[in-house]
């Protein structure tokens, strides 16, 4: 479970990038967080996984705080980063490698792990390779498998199929319902729609640093009776 | 031609990576410039004491025009083999290409501009290097002001058919070898044939250290008698040397306008030749190199945190061509060529040589404290060379959001990023130290355990202090690799900080005359300040890395 409670954040004095940002994501459940550019999305993000110092309020991952007790919140998330492009230099199984013994997984598990996310998402065969020589989409299906590696409960993606083929979309897609299914949270951000229509169990809409709307497809488009599809929800909501 | 320009302008800036805050004049900019102001005045003021010495020697020697042709062969030499370094980046391994291609330029435009680009650099480094000589030269003889006309004019054109020639032969090498896809590996060969190059002048050099005046006259005008012969093959040199030398005549005009003529018309058939391969290789690059390889999943083991991150710091570090070239490889090869004409001095002169003399005579009064703070100084001065903690956060760019999502606490981080220049640092601490028995066979083992034990404390608190220095004001935001070593304040104020740190050595030395007591007493102010330091780093880690997201 994600808590975000009373959060702001401000990178000029006086202009609150976040503005007193109230969501909880609950166990089981499949959070989109949509919003236009410069929303506040990737901020918000980046305070949920300690990246960015919190201004005012407090993030809970199941229970630990932020803040208070990073690396055990730490420890109960996954994390995929907008950008793939991370440890050029290394080789994609030294960077598996590397995660598992960050995460202290067991050497029998990983290499288990390791072996079947790989074949899965199609880069067995390219483990043994440095990662500037992968595609975007092969960068970002490898930090994907270095946060499976460790199955945290809670798995936060920014813009996570964003350079990923179909069948690889497809995949990641299937594997975050299951994910929930167990009981486990999903958040992630995107700007596809339709992903965030058909996957989410919640959406949430974030512009200017207010979040605008939560709730799921089905309340939003009976708050919205006069929009035909997401899209004109999206803009309407978005431009008020 | 105005596109070739605009392209040239774009490359120009692109590969300067201004910051964009230029504009900001904070206490610490102004204070940075004031910085490189006094160091470039004092590089610029022995430089000119140089240049003088050298011209009087030839004027004692009744050819001083030998200077100008010295000068004129030195921008030829260094011309060839800085573009055959930099034509390789410029040309195939720069980030651009790849935006470049798919643009419609016609191949020529884009080579114009990249060799462009090469002879800005080439001007630049021109004008650090002989402007000053030049102008000291003009002084010394009360020059006319064509001199200066004529001199700037051949410092404009004359690099032009050396990097021309330069780049031809890294063409052909790319066009027909197959090893030169691997980036790396092409930066590597190409940077440890410069460095033995530099070795084997300095070796070279060595045997001119105790000649007389006359001497080196002698020697300047056998040189010179080697710009003559390669100016009969290379003809640029000689219509330079002659457009400088003889202004009285009207030699100078005619030389000036063979020199731009040829310059010109090389320019032209050259980049008009190079644009018909060069794409065809550029795109090769662009290809990449990675080869399909089995994994071993049988090497898949388990390590403790602390050792699966130093082995990525040094896997990063050392296959990264651009970050061990810059701050692992002066680490090794400082030490070495600062050595090499005591190495020289030392077997090559015999027992009664006045060098071995002064040795002895050190090595009989270095047991005290000035000569402990002497060594520590030595060995404080090799680790200004070691870059790498300094750049360690740095070095990560965009991706340094990593180190705060991770589940391992900021601090624990700061130490393992001190621990590969603390390793690497062994090399010069050892390299004193065993040099120190070599070259003084009477010094006792207590001084040479006590210079260690400094010297180790001072490691450990230069390594993992640096990492503050670069966590405070990291350089995160660039493009390029070379941006993280090449334009990065950060080692400027390394070098200051170890300075500081050998000051207050120098000063505690001076108050004291037993080796013992400036032992302990510097080893508790070092084991108390490391360990203040590591404290203040686990308290307030998440204030201090605010500015890494």
């Amino acid at each position: 479970m994600i808590e975000i409670k009373n959060v702001s954040k401000s990178y000029i004095k006086n202009e609150k990038i976040i503005d007193n940002l109230n969501l909880e994501i609950k166990d089981g459940e499949i959070f989109g967080f949509l919003g236009p550019n410069g929303a506040g999305k990737t901020t918000t993000i980046k305070m949920i996984t300690g990246i960015l110092k919190i201004d005012e309020g407090d993030i809970f991952i199941d229970g630990q705080s932020i803040t208070e007790n990073p690396v055990n919140a730490k420890l109960n998330f996954g994390f995929v980063p907008d950008s793939p492009d991370m440890f050029l230099k290394l080789k994609g199984i030294e960077y598996l490698n590397f995660i598992a013994d960050i995460y202290k997984i067991d050497s029998k598990i990983r290499k288990d792990r390791i072996e079947r996310l790989s074949k899965e998402f199609e880069i067995y065969d390219n483990l043994n390779e440095q990662i500037q020589n992968y595609s975007h989409g092969m960068r970002q299906k490898l930090l994907i498998i270095g946060v499976l590696l460790h199955e945290p409960k809670n798995w936060i993606l920014d813009e996570p199929l964003t350079g990923l083929d179909p069948k690889s979309a497809y995949d990641l897609k299937e594997k975050m319902k299951a994910h929930s299914r167990k009981g486990n949270t999903v958040f992630f951000s995107t700007h596809v729609l339709e992903v965030a229509e058909k996957l989410c169990d919640r959406i949430g809409i974030i512009n200017k640093g207010k979040l605008l709307f939560v709730g799921t497809y089905e309340e939003m488009k009976k708050q919205f009776k006069d929009s035909n599809s997401l899209e004109d929800i999206f803009l309407k909501v978005t431009e008020e | 031609m105005k596109e070739t320009l605009f392209l040239t302008k774009i490359l120009l800036k692109n590969s300067l990576n201004k910051n964009a805050n230029k504009d900001k004049l904070t206490f610490k900019a102004i204070a940075a410039k004031l910085l490189m102001f006094v160091a470039i005045a004092y590089i610029g003021g022995v430089v000119a004491f140089l240049s003088k010495e050298l011209i009087e020697v030839l004027k004692a020697a009744n050819q001083p025009e030998v200077f100008i042709s010295l000068c004129l062969l030195s921008t030829i030499i260094i011309a060839f083999i800085q573009s055959i370094l930099s034509s390789l980046n410029v040309l195939y391994f720069s980030k651009d290409i790849e935006f470049l291609l798919p643009l419609p330029i016609n191949s020529l435009k884009i080579v114009l501009a990249k060799f462009n680009v090469m002879l800005v650099s080439e001007y630049i480094v021109e004008l650090l290097t002989f402007a000053i000589p030049f102008l000291v030269y003009g002084i010394t003889f009360q020059v006319s002001i064509i001199f200066y006309i004529m001199s700037i004019l051949v410092f404009l054109f004359l690099p032009i058919i050396p990097i021309l020639l330069g780049t031809i032969l890294t063409v052909i090498l790319m066009r027909f070898t197959s090893f030169v896809k691997n980036k790396d590996l092409v930066q590597y060969i190409t940077v440890f044939l410069t460095f033995a190059m530099i070795i084997a002048i300095q070796i070279y050099s060595i045997n001119t250290t105790e000649l007389t005046d006359f001497m080196i006259a002698n020697k300047l005008i056998q040189i010179n008698g080697l710009t003559d012969i390669f100016a009969d093959y290379f003809i640029i040199l000689k219509h330079g040397i002659n457009a400088i030398t003889e202004i009285e005549n009207r030699l100078a005009l005619s030389n000036i306008l063979y020199l731009i003529g040829e310059s010109i018309t090389a320019y032209l058939f050259v980049s008009i030749l190079l644009s018909t391969t060069y794409i065809n290789s550029a795109t090769n690059i662009v290809s990449g190199n990675s080869k399909k390889t089995k994994t071993d999943f049988r090497k898949i083991k388990r390590n403790s945190t602390r050792k699966a991150y130093i082995d990525k710091e040094f896997k990063i570090l050392f296959r990264n061509p651009v970050f061990f070239l810059n701050t692992v490889l002066p680490v090794l090869i400082i030490p070495i060529v600062l050595t090499i004409p005591f190495v020289s001095e030392f077997f090559s002169k015999g027992e009664s040589s006045s060098s071995q003399a002064i040795i002895s005579a050190i090595g009989e009064n270095i047991e005290n404290t000035v000569g402990f703070a002497i060594c520590i100084c030595i060995i404080n001065f090799l680790y200004m060379f070691n870059y790498i903690s300094v750049t360690s956060i740095s070095r990560e760019g965009e991706s340094v959001a990593f180190i705060k999502y991770i589940p391992l606490e900021l601090y624990k981080q700061c130490r393992y990023k001190a621990i590969p220049a603390f390793i690497l640092n062994f090399i010069p601490l050892f390299f004193i130290v065993i040099g120190m028995n070599l070259l003084f066979s009477k010094i006792s083992i207590s001084f040479t355990l006590e210079v260690f034990v400094i010297g180790l404390l001072c490691n450990l608190f230069i390594s993992y202090a640096e990492v503050l220095i670069d966590i405070l004001k990291p350089k995160i935001h660039w493009t390029s690799e070379y941006a993280v070593v090449k334009q990065n304040m950060n080692m400027l104020w390394s070098t200051i900080f170890v300075l500081i740190v050998s000051i207050i050595i120098l000063g505690i030395c001076s108050f004291f005359e037993n080796v013992h007591v400036v032992t302990l007493l510097i080893s508790a102010i070092l084991i108390l300040t490391t360990i203040f330091y590591d404290n203040f780093v686990k308290l307030y880690s998440t204030n201090i890395f605010k500015k890494i997201c």
